[in-house]
């Protein structure tokens, strides 16, 4: 046997993936167990967990696989230095004191983090793939095709912020590159800071807010901030940012352009951000379409793969799939850095270690539904939770499941911790806080009182796969909702008020208004019976009691939080939340039933994103 | 802060004064960076070409 262990560190979204000859055995992010958003450190809890599920030592691993190559980035940033001096300073003493004390010599540090952790004496072999060749990787390799074209988009890895790769058989080539500073993520990352959104967690905000505007700023951002060629390589105009060399990430020039200072965090949320939200999701879904023509036209086959932060913007991703430049598209639904993880190890199976692609059946891709985390049965959550008998049910699955579908029906809330945890940003059905999306309050009460976030923020419905044309203007699956498209016309309420700003959330559109964002769009996740039944089976009995076979699905966590992993994590979140009712497994919480939260000052643990 | 930091950050403050801003203007003045690293467009042939590309791991 050959296990691969890929580790993604040391940046943002720590992540550990362990591979047993060339199948995903298991894959976790590290601040799912430390319980700190987007976690850099070396992930040994991830560790721990992925060689659990495969029953092996450390010692057993064979190789280790580095998501990213250190000394090109060192290489980057010096020159950027150079490029900027005398400027930069801050950024220098800042960055360098980290990287002259760990990440030069990252092998010293892999290693010794495996000895402190696991006692691990031998020196296992380390490879270091790319960064964009592990996102390539992650997103070919996982994916159901035999061959494809590869595009990834992202902030920046090493140099690299914009890739496209020819995949054919076990063998990943780079066909052409754009380089930073030019980034359409960091772009993108930078209108989100001027926004006053947190860079690397409110570009979903930023997504999110962009159907309340209007894009009103698009010709001013294409003549000053970025130049698209018809061919959709871009250049960024530097002049208006100074993300290269300081941690702010625009500048005077830019609020000067638009004549509005960046927005103060958590401040009011007005028109005219609103605007320049919609403003620079058209100019992004300008980019990635340019994009996408070029390398169909380049490259020729039907088959797209995404992957990258980018490509975790799925109206973009909608809109990709809707214009049919491809026919077949598939991205990997861990995306950011994390998935770096699972790219690592894969390309270190197919290319370092040549060995030939599975046969899959058609469409099934490598991920498992990207159910690849922790899962615990009955007895393990009872022993782990270690309350009283009384506060809690348990009841057979067939009963359950019901009960659970006629409360949701019923406007309740449903905290739902079953089967394994999800890899990646996106709550599929293992970790999810469940809902109707008929009601009209469902979004702002979830919003406000059980997540205690922005109100504008949407919703996704997890649909039974087989429906999806019926109530979406979406013929394909999206099983792991990274697509919007539209809610069908017949769905929509026409009579619906025109209203301005984030007064749009209180219009009701659609009879599932609690998934039908502002522009009639929702963000859809597909479910299928073979990869997630149980869930399944909950949203068919929900149809047999409504006749919509939807629910609400959003992640099981608060703001700032990491979505919940274990049985306490879950009972922690629904005693802090306004959530009706809690599952875990079989057993079944009631609110009421629950004894009085004590840590009242709960709220503070968590920095907001 | 620790000594070790405080002696850490000197040592940068030499660095950067001593080489960065000397030899980064002197690149600057001599358009270094924007003759070889215009980054106006794809840099297929540059990239494929680098040691880290032929070198995948």
């Amino acid at each position: 046997m050959t296990y691969i262990l890929g580790i993604s560190a040391f940046y943002h979204d720590s992540a550990a993936c362990l591979m047993v000859d060339g199948e995903i055995v298991a894959a976790a992010q590290e601040e799912r167990f430390t319980r700190i958003k987007h976690d850099p450190g070396f992930p040994v809890q991830a560790i721990k967990y992925v060689l659990s599920e495969a029953n092996i030592s450390a010692k057993d691993i064979e190789y280790i696989a580095f998501y990213d190559k250190p000394l090109l980035t060192f290489d980057r940033l010096v020159k950027t230095y150079l490029k900027r001096a005398p400027f930069g300073i801050v950024h220098f003493l800042s960055s360098m004191k980290v990287w002259i004390k760990e990440k030069l010599f990252m092998d010293r540090m892999i290693q010794s983090g495996l000895r402190k952790a696991f006692g691990v004496k031998k020196k296992i072999k380390v490879l270091y793939t790319n960064h964009h060749q592990s996102h390539a990787s992650s997103a070919y390799f996982a994916s159901p095709y035999d061959n494809a074209t590869i595009i990834c988009l992202d902030g920046v890895g090493e140099w690299v912020t914009t890739s496209v790769w020819k995949g054919d058989g076990n063998k990943l080539d780079l066909v052409y590159s754009i380089n930073f500073p030019h980034s359409i993520g960091l772009l993108y990352s930078a209108m989100t800071s001027y926004c006053g959104f947190k860079v690397n967690s409110g570009e979903y905000k930023l997504m999110g807010l962009a159907p309340y505007g209007e894009p009103l700023y698009t010709d001013l951002i294409l003549q000053n901030l970025i130049n698209i060629k018809d061919d959709g390589s871009y250049e960024i105009n530097m002049k208006y940012f100074s993300y290269d060399v300081n941690f702010k990430m625009t500048n005077r020039k830019l609020d000067n352009l638009f004549g509005r200072p960046s927005r103060q965090k958590e401040s009011e949320i007005d028109q005219f951000y609103m605007d320049i939200a919609a403003s620079i999701q058209e100019v992004t879904e300008i980019v990635v379409r340019k994009i996408v023509t070029n390398a169909k036209k380049n490259i020729g086959s039907d088959n797209l793969c995404l992957s990258g932060g980018v490509a975790l913007n799925c109206v973009s991703n909608g809109k990709v799939l809707s214009e049919g430049v491809f026919n077949n598209l598939w991205i990997q639904p861990a995306s950011g850095d994390a998935g770096g993880a699972i790219g690592a190890a894969l390309s270190t199976w197919y290319e370092f270690l040549n060995n030939a692609r599975f046969k899959r059946g058609k469409g099934h891709d490598d991920m498992h539904g990207s159910y690849l985390g922790p899962s615990y049965t009955n007895d393990e959550a009872i022993t782990l939770l270690g309350l009283d008998n009384k506060l809690y049910d348990i009841i057979p699955e067939n009963e359950l499941l019901p009960k659970v579908a006629k409360l949701i029906s019923q406007d309740k809330v449903i905290g739902w911790h079953s089967g394994r945890m999800e890899f990646g940003p996106r709550s599929l059905g293992g970790r999810s806080i469940l809902g109707d999306p008929r009601s009209k309050d469902a979004q702002t009460v979830i919003n406000l009182k059980i997540k205690f976030r922005e109100s504008f923020r949407p919703f996704a419905p997890s649909i039974l796969s087989e429906k999806v044309s019926e109530w979406f203007e979406c013929e394909k699956s999206s099983d792991y909702m990274l697509i919007v498209a539209n809610v069908k016309k017949d769905k929509l309420i026409q009579d619906a008020l025109e209203v301005e700003g984030l007064d749009k959330i209180n219009n009701i559109r659609s009879i599932i208004p609690s998934v039908t964002h502002v522009d009639n769009s929702a963000r859809i996740q597909t479910v299928n019976k073979s990869t997630n039944p149980r869930y399944y089976k909950l949203i068919e009995e929900f149809e047999k009691i409504t006749g919509v076979p939807i629910l609400i699905n959003t992640s099981f966590n608060v703001r700032g939080e990491p979505i919940v992993n274990t049985p306490e994590d879950a009972y922690r979140c629904f005693m802090r939340t306004e959530m009706d009712y809690l599952v875990i497994g079989n057993l079944f919480f009631e609110k009421v039933k629950q004894p009085s939260l004590e840590d009242a000052e709960w709220m503070n643990i968590y920095e907001l994103d | 802060m620790n000594l070790t930091n405080v002696m850490l950050n000197i040592f940068l403050m030499i660095v950067y004064a001593a080489l960065i801003v000397p030899i980064g203007l002197l690149y600057q003045l001599l358009n270094v960076f924007d003759s070889k690293n215009s980054q106006s467009f794809y840099v297929v042939e540059n990239h494929l070409h680098s040691k880290s590309m032929r070198n995948k791991y």
